[in-house]
């Protein structure tokens, strides 16, 4: 029988024979997890503390971006880019651009005879244009004027000939006028230039004298509002502006044969048909919103592109409806019809025509401060018919010129009442 | 296999076995130690993250409410809580008589929603000059006093026409419409409301306090957090903040002057209307029980942004 051969273990051929290797393994195990938990955690701690730098760090450059707008647009100079103007515009600060929001949330001002001086209250924001913190604020600015007052001595002034007829009233304010005291009257009812001449048709009142001025037609300009001012100048700071070279939206709507207020709702988004209400200044029967009474504006209307039907040059035509402040009609004539009723200054590069309309039962004249015709031809007579009426109005006048010179104020350099204030976190 | 063969083969004698048994022991020991250590201190780590995090979280929000604190808007300071006027939006009024409503015009931002909070809460306040951006007469609660006859909102509607636009009730101090988004009018009503002239500055504001709270009601300091409400004396709208914290002092407050002089808390008036610099810190403790029960604290100072 042969005999059982039990096989021998071999030893291994690198003859690892202990637990090293285990050993090791289990070592590095427990190296790798500590340090894996060490860097998670440091990982995570630079990560939330680099979150609360960059946070901290996002909002204090918003902050730098608005105080840096601010110190760039707060120079006492007239430099055009020295304002703030309403609207968005951009600034960088630590290398991150911003967009930064101006709107003026109010203008309060002070008017004396000769200056008028205003604090407007501004809003600005702050934005990163990409992710971040922004920040808003306020501030005030200051801004001032010498007056721009106009040289008038009477009720209707005319660069050329000028003629009253039918039962109409041009009035130096002797009587009847609204909201003046008395003794603010001028001399003539109607004033004319050097060799022109005024006509009386039919019978009409005039009260206070025609006067013919020593001025000339070609001085009438310079005189009344003043040296190298020119209605374009004035057209400049209008409140609201009809025609395209005028930069408006729009022309004036002539074939509407309407009244700024008479087409389009009171209470329209468009606001470049109110054109306030006089109405409750003469204590009539309809009341005038309060609001609407407080509102003077100055409207400018280029008539170069106003054609009639048949293509020929058409006066800018005003028919009915109300407004006050300054009207101002730049390269044309005005032809008012019906009821209009105006309170303040009307100024015409060219001729004046004022026909028909009863000035209805709630007011005393249509237009209540004073009209200004230049006239460019002599041998045109600016016409009032029918029982229109024109009377100084020296108080109209006053808040005309105010309304021009609160425009004019935008033009001015601001200065800085204070630093700013009202400061927030616009997003958190 | 045969006798002589057996002989012949290598093993492990007793010995050899014992101490490599209590090698391999001391080995699983350590080996054992170093991972119930890790673990420990990855529960640690876990535990010091949650603590940093909830005071940083905590420090930051209020931070942020105390640096935009209108003007003069310290109610109320000890040096474990603080009440303040927090403004929810700045504007100009348009002028109005004593009981409202007021009209104001106000810059329409994108967190509008948020700035016009509506609640019981909000009160108004008007600036008194036009010229000077800082209030010289201030308008709401005085420190340490009844809360009654303070000015509440309790409504705000936004003015339909807008601004600019003919009939709009702000035509006073603003005639021009504004683009889409900057200009909003809003007409407040509500109680107490002041008289204000126009062009003066108002500011909506809430009220807010930080304190400690007792979440359990009992004072076993097992259970503070920092709370946020509306510093009313009723003190309702609490919410929790931040916590736990160790104690009830876990939040503590120091008020500086612009010079850097510190103000006792609770002082006089001119002394709070004279703050300047506030120091905020929390001392955090984590929720876990037991060896990882850290305790940790994160400190900041905080500049009043509005401060004259």
């Amino acid at each position: 029988m042969k005999p059982i051969r039990i096989r021998r273990v071999r030893p291994t051929p690198l003859g690892e024979k202990g637990i090293a290797l285990p050993l090791a393994l289990l070592g590095l195990v427990a190296v790798t997890l500590l340090v894996t938990t060490v860097l998670l955690t440091s990982g995570t701690e630079f990560a939330v503390s680099a979150s609360q730098k960059d946070a901290d760090r996002s909002l204090y450059n918003a902050n730098g971006a608005l105080e840096s707008f601010v110190a760039q647009h707060a120079q006492l100079t007239a430099a055009p880019n020295a304002r703030f103007v309403e609207g968005t515009d951009s600034v960088t600060f630590g290398g991150l651009k911003y967009t930064v929001s101006l709107v003026r949330l109010s203008r309060v001002s002070t008017e004396t005879a000769t200056r008028t001086d205003a604090t407007d209250t501004w809003s600005l924001t702050a934005v990163p244009r990409t992710r971040g913190r922004g920040v808003g604020s306020m501030i005030r600015v200051t801004r001032g004027l010498p007056k721009l007052t106009l040289n008038v001595s009477a009720g209707a002034t005319s660069g050329g000939n000028f003629s009253v007829g039918g039962s109409s009233t041009v009035s130096n304010g002797r009587s009847g006028q609204v909201g003046c005291a008395s003794g603010d009257t001028v001399k003539s009812s109607v004033q004319v230039t050097a060799g022109s001449r005024i006509d009386v048709n039919g019978s009409p009142t005039l009260e206070g004298k025609g006067d013919t001025s020593t001025v000339t037609k070609a001085q009438l300009m310079n005189s009344v509002l003043g040296t190298n001012i020119t209605l374009d100048t004035l057209a400049k700071y209008a409140d609201i502006r009809f025609g395209a070279r005028l930069g408006g939206a729009a022309e004036w709507p002539n074939s509407q044969s309407k009244g700024p207020n008479q087409t389009w709702s009171l209470t329209s988004a468009d606001s470049v048909f109110n054109w306030g209400c006089p109405k409750l200044d003469v204590a009539n029967t309809v009341t005038c919103d309060p609001d609407m009474a407080k509102r003077f504006v100055v409207v400018a209307i280029d008539a170069t592109n106003m054609k009639d039907q048949a293509g020929l040059p058409n006066p800018v035509t005003i028919n009915g409806d109300y407004g006050q402040g300054m009207l101002i009609i730049l390269n044309g004539s005005l032809n008012v019809q019906g009821n209009f009723i105006f309170r303040g200054i009307i100024l015409v590069d060219q001729d004046l025509s004022i026909s028909g309309g009863s000035g209805g039962n709630k007011f005393a004249g249509k237009i209540e401060g004073t009209v200004v015709a230049f006239g460019t031809q002599s041998s045109v007579e600016d016409n009032v018919n029918g029982n229109a009426t024109i009377r100084y109005n020296k108080c109209s006048i006053v808040d005309a010129q105010n309304a021009l010179n609160d425009g004019r104020l935008d033009d001015m350099p601001q200065v800085l009442a204070n630093s700013t204030f009202a400061w927030y976190e616009l997003v958190r | 296999m045969s006798s002589a063969e057996l002989r012949g083969a290598r093993g492990f004698t007793l010995v050899e076995v014992m101490v490599a048994l209590v090698l391999a022991g001391v080995l699983a020991g350590v080996i054992f130690q170093v991972v119930r250590g890790q673990a420990r201190f990855a529960t640690v780590q876990s535990a010091q993250q949650e603590v940093q995090q909830n005071a940083r979280g905590a420090i930051e929000i209020i931070a942020s409410e105390l640096r935009g604190v209108q003007p003069q808007g310290l109610v109320e300071t000890s040096a474990t809580s603080i009440t303040f006027q927090l403004p929810r939006a700045w504007g100009v009024s348009c002028g109005n008589a004593a009981g409202g409503p007021i009209n104001a015009l106000f810059a329409d931002v994108a967190d509008a929603t948020v700035m016009f909070a509506r609640d019981a809460a909000t009160g108004v306040m008007a600036d008194t000059t036009v010229a000077a951006a800082a209030t010289t007469t201030r308008w709401g609660p005085a420190p340490g006093t009844t809360l009654a006859g303070r000015a509440e909102v309790t409504g705000l509607a936004v003015q339909n026409p807008a601004p600019g636009v003919a009939g709009n009730v702000c035509a006073n101090i603003r005639t021009a419409t504004a683009a889409a988004g900057l200009l909003r009018g809003m007409t407040i009503s509500g109680n107490n409301l002041p008289a204000t002239t126009a062009g003066r500055t108002l500011y909506l504001y809430q009220l807010v306090r930080y304190d400690v709270g007792s979440m359990t009601g009992a004072a076993t300091g097992d259970d503070y957090w920092i709370r946020r409400s509306d510093g009313l004396p009723s003190g309702t709208s609490q919410q929790p903040l931040a916590g736990p914290l160790p104690r009830a002092t876990g939040l503590a407050f120091s008020y500086f002057k612009s010079n850097g002089t510190e103000i006792t808390p609770g002082s006089t008036r001119a002394d709070l209307d004279s703050v300047a610099r506030i120091g905020v810190k929390v001392v955090a403790r984590s929720r876990t029980k037991g060896r990882a029960n850290l305790v940790d604290s994160v400190m900041t100072s905080v500049l009043l942004r509005n401060t004259p």
